[in-house]
């Protein structure tokens, strides 16, 4: 155990609580020592943060909930979903991956100006984002009349949502796998070098297996933000029921009809994020 | 030509290790230092795990690093066991994976790397690890398996970086009898480093001695000991090491004070103080020694069934008594004594 924290200190929170970690998780009963000031503010954070996703089950009235859900629109924009958000989710790995081993191996040139560059996405406000994307891939844009050459065009395209969410979604994967694969010692790669282990399969074999837990953190997260990625899309491709009606598309086009069609889908919606949790558990719902 | 020939300097941050090393097949070369003297930068620039800046390395015949041609064989080409201070073991994979990884990087299938893995692994007789995960081993194990891993991928070169180092007492005498049995059987050359006499004395067949990343001494171990050129093996042999500069049989030592010896030298000299040979006495002594001069402790130690006592003066020196001198003295740190010793107790020898 003490080995295995010192090699990989971010690496396996989990293996920190499973099993023989029950035994020294703090004892709770000190709760005469919170300051009550303190109290006061934090169940209201909790009512604050809890009240709303409450109301959203409660108010949906449970008699139509099984017809809408079912709607053929929600379950297209379900779909929809799905699909583009595990795309843009294995585009994130396969293109950030790389990024992220290049930033935590790579004795980078401008690191700390590359990394800016790859938070941005994270802290601009989605609707900026999209509007940079049209900019770029936009049909008068270089880019766009490059992609037209090859039949591809972004814009009022599912393959432009895809663009979208992975837009938004790979800063999340690329800082955590960044962190993960610093944690590795790189003292083990140095030894797999001397077994006759090529670049790649010291990539494969030592640095991304050890990393792995935190890679899937990260790939979880970013799954999580490209289903709910809203701005970046209708700004980038528009909103098209069948083509780029994610759910929060759909639930924002729902809301303009009447407020249950919306509370529907925002149903769905949070089926599916507390779906994301549970992949989740392991990393956020320890206490140690 | 067979064996390692590596002449290289390479830098280290705040200095730049400079050496010259010729290893024959089946020979041992124990590169003995203090910590910080370069010793592990000397076995990664060999492993290839870090560049070097001029010089040439040549293995078995092959050309590794040659800076003027910009020959560089990468780490995974240089066919070099490679045993670190804390074995380094891939955490998440088994022993036996360990074991095979060297054969599997080579493509060798999986099923028969982990086989031929198995056997080796029971050779040695830890066939009960053999399917523990590697974080699991106790450090004597993991570095034991580690050895194990280094030699199972047949290298050329075999590097040793302080295995024995990060170990306690116990598994430190299972691992050196473990080393001792594979190194005499490996047939080609090993590179031993270590800040340990012992482990240089059972294991190397001589020794280069490091120190701020310049070769200080070398030779075989009993002579670098018997005659230390800097106070790192001194202190490793248990002996006190002065310079000074010597007219006839007087040595104006370099820190002040003189020491009488009994054969005639002249100009820059060594001195060694051997610990016993030093006496201590509460007041000045009148006897034959010739060496006479006042002294205060700095320091007492437990030193097997003696009290090693650390005195400063003109010269400092370290002096091995008796408990019951000790007692008698009242021995303990800021006390002023006398220290004696006889001139035929001390060597000089040209520095």
């Amino acid at each position: 155990m003490t080995d295995q924290a010192a090699l990989m200190p971010e690496v396996e929170p989990s293996a920190r609580t499973s099993g023989k970690g029950e035994a020294r998780r703090p004892t709770r009963h000190h709760i005469e020592r919170v300051p009550k000031v303190l109290l006061v503010p934090a169940l209201m954070t909790l009512a604050f943060l809890a009240l709303p996703v409450i109301a959203l089950v409660t108010q949906t009235s449970l008699v139509d909930l099984p017809a809408r859900v079912t709607d053929p629109v929600v379950l297209e924009a379900l779909r929809l979903s799905l699909i583009t958000s595990l795309i843009s989710t294995l585009l994130c790995a396969v293109f950030g991956i790389p990024l992220a081993w290049l930033m935590a191996r790579a004795n980078l040139p401008f690191g700390r100006a590359l990394r800016v560059l790859v938070v941005l996405p994270l802290v601009l406000p989605p609707v900026a984002g999209g509007l940079g994307l049209s900019l770029f891939f936009g049909g008068d844009s270089a880019a766009g009349r490059l992609l037209s050459t090859i039949g591809v065009t972004l814009p009022g395209s599912t393959a432009g949502v895809v663009v979208a969410q992975t837009f938004v979604a790979l800063p999340f994967l690329v800082l955590a796998a960044e962190g993960a694969i610093r944690g590795v010692d790189p003292r083990l790669e140095g030894v797999a070098a001397t077994l006759g282990a090529s670049p790649l399969r010291i990539f494969r074999r030592v640095t991304l297996a050890l990393a792995l837990p935190g890679v899937v953190a990260g790939l979880v997260l970013a799954w999580a933000r490209s289903l709910g990625e809203f701005g970046a899309t209708v700004t980038f491709v528009g909103s098209i029921p069948g083509r780029t009606d994610t759910l929060p598309l759909a639930l924002s086009r729902a809301l303009k009809e009447s407020t249950s069609a919306g509370v529907a889908v925002g149903v769905v919606l949070l089926v599916l994020s507390a779906s994301v949790l549970l992949l989740l558990r392991d990393r956020w719902w320890s206490v140690t | 030509m067979k064996g390692l020939d590596a002449t290289f300097v390479a830098a280290r941050g705040d200095f730049d290790v400079e050496v010259s090393l010729r290893v024959a097949p089946g020979e041992v070369v124990g590169i003995l230092g203090p910590n910080g003297s370069g010793k592990t930068g000397l076995v990664l620039a060999l492993a290839g795990l870090s560049p070097i800046n001029s010089g040439h390395i040549y293995s078995n015949g092959r050309t590794l690093d040659h800076v003027a041609t910009r020959v560089h064989v990468a780490a995974p080409y240089r066919k070099v066991g490679y045993l670190p201070q804390d074995a380094l073991l891939f955490p998440h994979l088994s022993v036996v994976d360990n074991v095979a990884f060297g054969l599997r990087s080579q493509r060798v299938s999986a099923t028969e790397a982990r086989q031929r893995a198995t056997a080796s692994i029971d050779e040695a007789g830890l066939g009960a690890l053999a399917n523990r995960g590697a974080n699991s081993l106790s450090g004597g194990e993991a570095q034991r398996v580690a050895l194990l891993r280094a030699l199972f991928s047949d290298p050329d070169i075999l590097l040793l970086d302080e295995p024995t180092a990060a170990l306690d007492v116990q598994a430190r005498a299972a691992v050196r009898a473990e080393l001792s049995e594979r190194v005499s059987g490996f047939p080609g050359p090993t590179v031993l480093v270590t800040h340990d006499a012992v482990e240089a004395l059972t294991l190397a067949d001589r020794v280069l001695v490091l120190d701020k990343g310049k070769v200080v001494q070398q030779g075989p171990i009993g002579e670098v000991v018997r005659r230390p050129r800097n106070s790192f093996v001194a202190r490793l042999a248990g002996l006190t090491v002065l310079s000074g500069r010597a007219d006839d049989c007087r040595i104006q030592l370099d820190d002040g004070g003189v020491l009488i010896v009994s054969e005639p030298a002249s100009g820059p000299v060594f001195v060694t103080v051997p610990p016993r040979s030093v006496v201590l006495h509460r007041k000045m002594p009148e006897g034959s020694s010739r060496n006479v001069w006042p002294v205060w402790i700095s320091a007492v130690e437990r030193f097997g069934e003696a009290v090693r006592v650390s005195v400063d003066g003109e010269p400092s020196v370290v002096a091995d008594i008796t408990i019951a001198a000790a007692a008698e003295l009242g021995a303990k740190p800021g006390v002023r004594l006398w220290a004696s010793v006889k001139a035929v107790e001390l060597e000089a020898y040209p520095a």
